[in-house]
């Protein structure tokens, strides 16, 4: 290949560029081959020569050199993305366990520096879809000679990168227990293994108890043993610190071996392996009584997969055994176009450095591990509900079993609890909301919150001629509402202009607030379609001077991390629980508590009353007044159980993984000529576009052909569609449990309906 | 990533989702009824004159879907020609056989509809389908038969 500074005469034609260069009008692509057009246009834009190189007899490009060596690396289990700058991806086909040759590995990397491989690390959990090594060739061609060395190292008889299916085992637990040990720390260690094994497609099926002493567990196991189950767990009254311990001896008394004693991982450090047999027997370290990650997990992953364990492969484990959670932390810096990281290796941590375990995530929920037409879902609609976890599928359940009875009616027990619970739920969004809890009003929605303060601040504050200032990109749900009680009393809606950017109208929002007799500013807190959050402290600082209530539809936004009530200076706030995965049919209102406190009731019923006689009725204080006959119980226990899952996976690493997510989506688009997105910069993974020629609708469905699941329509917001001279668009509102393939799965999705469609 | 089974959008149809046919509108005297589907936008304008109790001319003018365009072509070719009442007794028979919310449609007895048989599996799409019909049901309703 040759490759340096390019005079731009009639020879340049067929020479590919090596950088991009963006010109007035026109962006010309690195690595696109350069044709006469593209040359005039680079002279017009007073260049003379530009780096360049020209592929010669004997290259090979990038993107065939990239698909060859991936093509030669896939064995069963693993699947190639399609190759893009110079890159392709191997996918796992199925749920398993990474399994890497590391010198094979090592060696192809040393071939030389054009072609490189880059793996998860070993003993990864990856889900299907999941990438697990990726192909990078650095320049722009290779040498065909260099790439056949390269294909027959890859292409080895065994493969270099694999996945180990996980195979459903039936295991049993065995418990010692010393007099005084805590039944709750028992019960919840057994729950805790049996999530454990779940997680990895097995079950717990029996739990033996015992007294902790070697002849006591040595009869447990063997009990294990003789019903056939495999693995065999030890948790012990008292951890396990020497060969001659209380396990050890009771494995050896029954037969078994202890192939190991300890493991120079922290968390993990006390484990102990042993088998019987062909069957696993292993003393769990008491670390693993809890869920967070620790080396157990990669042995337990190893041994449900099938792969060989043994003491020198536990030897070898103390090379980044120390899983210190801060260890390692930084994010490293993505460049843009790159892949996702799909799955990372052991931990969930609230750590914003320290990236989420994607595969046991996304194992949460359910809804995200169907197919559609022959195809797994690739859920990209979460900005119109995400998908539910099982912890709030789990509270729901109880909430409608154990605890399943009336709030505040009546004195007996389950009623009671229920009322805590349901309670504890409005304590629980007060929290997340930095508000008071006698502040929090639960309703059917956010569309129900919006109403019921359209009509509270209309029976208070409108009057003929008062304003309320809205924006273009207003959802229906926060415009309505308002011209439902604006009309009748002689009240305007108006709203705050979009600049071309996508961006409001400051200028115009300022002057439109110091305009007069402005009752209600209402604005979203992040738009539904264009993603963009508002400025909502500046326009509510000026709100206030003139006497305005701020009125923000977050509806979009609970999803993405917690709200600060006060710090955005509004008046009321509103959501939907089923946006930030918890369930359909319960919504908050937030409203400060002089206003709630001055709003009439708006529905009359049980519940919200103190004394009720056919001449006179008096209410009772808010929140109760606003929530007349029965609430929605369970779907408060399910909210708050949702609220709980998010802050329990860690708010900063979801912000941190949606901000790649983000960007990755926005390239993936970017890269797609017939793509037109919609303005604005979204700060969330959602984009709303448009496929230039062919209607949102088509899109949609030939989408769905492929199991990618879009909105296509207006979104509730026909004037912002109006404005923007559109008929409907499509939105991919992805989450932070989105994985490359499912955006790349989009991206090849789009492709293919420009390609139906004649359009490029 | 294509579907394993038949697309909906075979070749017939996106070429006459791409060069529609009996466009336009018609001169005075013509009835004239315009529908929309407030969900999507899509929206068809029909033209028809009946001389004799025969759809003489028909003219249809569909903003929309690759799916309503196609259906507008299709239902204004089928009754060209056709008398009123059997034009209506399609339209209505079409529009009938496309409402039911169900994941399956069993079966869509007009022979025009033969290119859309793709959409008796996708209820999300059967309205893109009868909104032209829906037009032709309106204009010959508003004729008095």
């Amino acid at each position: 290949m040759w490759f340096g500074t390019l005079p731009l005469d009639d020879d340049a034609v067929g020479a590919v560029l090596v950088h991009t260069h963006r010109l007035s009008g026109r962006v010309l692509r690195k690595g696109v081959p350069l044709t006469s057009e593209a040359v005039q246009a680079l002279l017009d834009d007073g260049h003379t020569a530009v780096p360049a190189a020209r592929l010669e007899v004997g290259d090979v490009d990038e993107d065939a050199a990239a698909e060859r060596v991936a093509r030669a690396l896939t064995g069963p289990g693993l699947q190639r993305s399609r190759a893009l700058t110079g890159r392709c991806n191997l996918v796992a086909s199925e749920r398993g366990v990474v399994c890497v040759d590391r010198a094979r590995v090592d060696a192809l990397n040393r071939l030389g520096w054009e072609i490189t491989l880059g793996t998860l690390p070993p003993d990864t959990l990856v889900e299907a879809g999941a990438v697990l090594a990726t192909v990078k060739i650095i320049p722009l061609a290779v040498d065909e000679v260099q790439l056949r060395v390269c294909e027959a190292a890859a292409a080895e008889p065994t493969p270099m990168v694999r996945v180990a299916p996980l195979s459903p085992h039936s295991a049993a637990l065995v418990l010692s227990a010393q007099p005084g040990s805590s039944v709750t720390r028992r019960d919840r260690t057994i729950e805790t293994q049996g999530a454990r094994l779940e997680g990895l497609g097995s079950s717990l099926s029996r739990v033996v108890e015992c007294a902790h002493t070697p002849e006591a567990v040595a009869s447990a196991l063997q009990e294990c043993l003789d019903a056939g189950h495999d693995p065999v767990l030890f948790l012990g009254a008292s951890a396990v610190v020497d060969d001659r311990d209380v396990f050890p001896t009771a494995l050896r008394a029954i037969g078994g071996t202890v192939m190991h004693v300890g493991m120079p991982v922290d968390p993990g450090n006390l484990m102990v392996l042993g088998c019987h047999g062909a069957r696993s027997v292993l003393g769990v370290p008491g670390c693993a009584r809890s869920l967070k990650p620790s080396g157990f997990d990669r042995v337990l992953r190893r041994v449900l997969a099938g792969l060989p364990v043994d003491g020198r492969f536990i030897q070898g484990l103390g090379v980044g055994g120390l899983l210190v959670e801060s260890a390692g932390a930084a994010p490293a810096p993505r460049p843009r176009g790159g892949t996702l990281p799909n799955v990372s290796s052991d931990h969930r941590s609230t750590q914003a450095g320290a990236p989420l375990d994607l595969a046991a995530l996304r194992a949460e929920l359910p809804g995200l591990t169907r197919r559609v037409r022959g195809k797994p879902l690739a859920y990209l609609d979460f900005a119109a509900t995400a998908q539910r976890p099982r912890v709030v599928l789990d509270a729901l359940r109880r909430a409608h079993t154990e605890l399943n009875a009336n709030v505040h009616r009546g004195v007996h027990t389950v009623g009671a609890e229920a009322t805590v619970a349901f309670e504890a739920a409005r304590t629980r969004v007060a929290e997340f909301l930095g508000a008071d809890r006698s502040e929090v009003v639960f309703t059917r929605g956010a569309t129900e919150s919006l109403n019921l303060a359209a009509q509270g601040i209309a029976a208070t504050r409108l009057r003929p001629r008062s304003r309320i200032l809205l924006t273009q990109q207003e959802h229906h749900a926060n415009l309505v509402p308002w011209q439902l009680v604006a009309h009748p009393r002689g009240a305007h809606v108006e709203h705050i202009p979009l600049l071309p950017s996508g961006a409001l109208d400051l200028e115009t929002a300022h002057r439109q607030v110091r305009a007069g007799h402005l009752s209600v500013l209402g604005l979203p807190l992040i738009s539904n379609v264009l993603g963009t959050r508002a400025p909502v402290e500046e326009l509510a600082a000026a709100a206030r001077k003139v006497g305005a209530l701020v009125v923000v539809d977050a509806a979009q936004a609970v999803a993405h991390g917690p709200l600060d009530v006060h710090a955005l200076g509004a008046d009321v706030v509103a959501f939907s629980g089923h946006k930030l995965f918890g369930p359909t049919g319960i919504g908050v209102l937030w409203a400060r508590s002089e206003l709630l406190h001055a709003w009439p009731p708006w529905q009359g019923g049980g519940a919200m009353i103190e004394r009720v006689s056919f001449d006179t009725t008096t209410y009772r204080s808010p929140p109760a007044r606003f929530e007349a006959g029965t609430p929605p119980i369970a779907a408060a226990v399910g909210l708050h159980a949702a609220l709980d899952w998010l802050e329990d996976v860690g708010w900063p690493a979801i912000q941190q993984r949606e901000a790649l997510v983000r960007e990755r989506l926005l390239s993936l688009l970017g890269d797609i000529p017939s793509v037109v997105r919609l303005p604005g910069s979204p700060v969330v993974p959602l984009a709303s576009f448009n496929l230039r020629g062919v209607h949102p609708h088509d899109v949609g469905t030939l989408l769905d052909e492929d199991g990618v699941a879009v909105r296509t329509g207006r979104h509730c917001t026909d004037p912002l569609h109006t404005h923007l001279g559109l008929d409907a668009s499509v939105r991919a509102s992805a989450s932070f449990l989105t994985t490359e393939l499912e955006l790349e799965r989009l991206a090849a999705g789009l492709r293919r309906v420009a390609e139906v469609f004649g359009v490029r | 990533m294509s579907g394993d089974g038949p697309t909906l959008y075979s070749r017939a149809l996106l070429d006459l989702a791409r060069a529609p046919r009996h466009t336009g509108k018609l001169a005075e005297p013509a009835q004239v009824a315009r529908v929309d589907n407030a969900l999507c936008g899509d929206r068809v304008t029909l033209h028809v004159r009946v001389k004799d109790g025969v759809l003489v001319s028909v003219a249809h003018q569909t903003r929309g879907c690759a799916l309503c365009i196609a259906s507008a072509s299709v239902m204004a070719e089928a009754v060209m020609a056709e008398s009123v009442e059997t034009a209506e007794r399609r339209a209505v028979s079409v529009v009938a056989e496309l409402a039911p919310l169900c994941l399956e449609l069993p079966v869509l007895t007009d022979p025009a509809m033969a290119l859309f048989d793709g959409v008796r599996g996708m209820p999300g799409r059967r309205g893109c389908v009868a909104l032209p019909w829906q037009a032709l049901r309106e204009v010959l309703g508003s004729t008095g038969g």
